[in-house]
């Protein structure tokens, strides 16, 4: 019966850690920039690793398996967000185009006297946000 | 009760696969490379759980010591690797011809 309850645990632990993994990849697949698909990515190392790991020690539940688990999952947790660091560190170091595609827009103006002021003052690229196509065509210039 | 778990850890495997699978395309396709780098990040991180789930298949005990070997270099990999390409693009920007780390 035991045996039953610890089955159905591990399989739980393992859907959710399929469920996260479907939405890493997913996230890595539909963003269009680095930092973005890091993020994404960093789901994996987090509660992709854990899940599992959850599942795979009910499913051992024994003394020779389960302290190696726990300490790949110590490791993994530890040397992860280094690794993404390093990886966000290098992007932002060598993207050249870095500011176009984190440009922030300014909030809506309130009155109309500071909304002709702002338009005559400010420049509006739309073509730089990260869904228009002039976007994708600039990402896939600079490959 | 037993060839259930046999299944279930068939199954996780297979899963872990594909997921495999996508990273390798992620780090194929990816237009530059810190997108490749992060693509192998990936497939380390999946190759490491799937080395745990391959040990409970064959229920090798040493298999698990391999594990935290690959998921350690798989770290060192993707720091080494993004440290190479920054110094490359940093001599790049200096004009240099060759970089110095090849010296």
């Amino acid at each position: 019966m035991s045996e039953w309850i610890r089955w159905g645990f591990a399989v739980f632990f393992f859907a959710a850690g399929f469920i996260s993994i479907a939405a890493a990849v997913f996230g890595v697949f539909r963003f269009r920039f680095v930092l973005n698909r890091m993020q994404a990515a960093a789901i994996i190392d987090t509660f992709g690793i854990l899940f599992i790991t959850l599942g795979l020690i009910l499913m051992a539940w024994d003394m020779s398996f389960v302290p190696k688990l726990l300490l790949i999952l110590l490791f993994q947790w530890i040397g992860s967000p280094i690794a993404s660091h390093m990886v966000g560190r290098m992007e932002v170091r060598t993207e050249k185009n870095l500011k176009k595609y984190m440009e922030i827009r300014r909030s809506l103006p309130e009155t109309a006297a500071e909304s002709i002021d702002q338009s005559a003052h400010t420049e509006i690229r739309p073509e730089f946000s990260a869904g228009s196509p002039e976007c994708a065509e600039e990402k896939e210039g600079r490959e | 009760m037993e060839l259930l778990m046999h299944y279930t850890l068939v199954a996780v495997i297979g899963l872990l696969s594909v997921a495999i699978l996508f990273g390798l395309v992620r780090a194929i396709r990816g237009p530059r490379r810190p997108d490749r780098i992060m693509g192998i990040n990936m497939i380390g991180s999946f190759s490491t759980a799937l080395l745990a789930a391959l040990s409970l298949f064959l229920r090798e005990n040493w298999l698990l010591d391999v594990c935290l070997v690959y998921g350690l270099c798989s770290f060192l990999a993707v720091v080494i690797l993004s440290k190479i390409h920054i110094s490359e693009s940093r001599d790049e920007k200096d004009g240099k011809e060759e970089s110095s780390l090849y010296e």
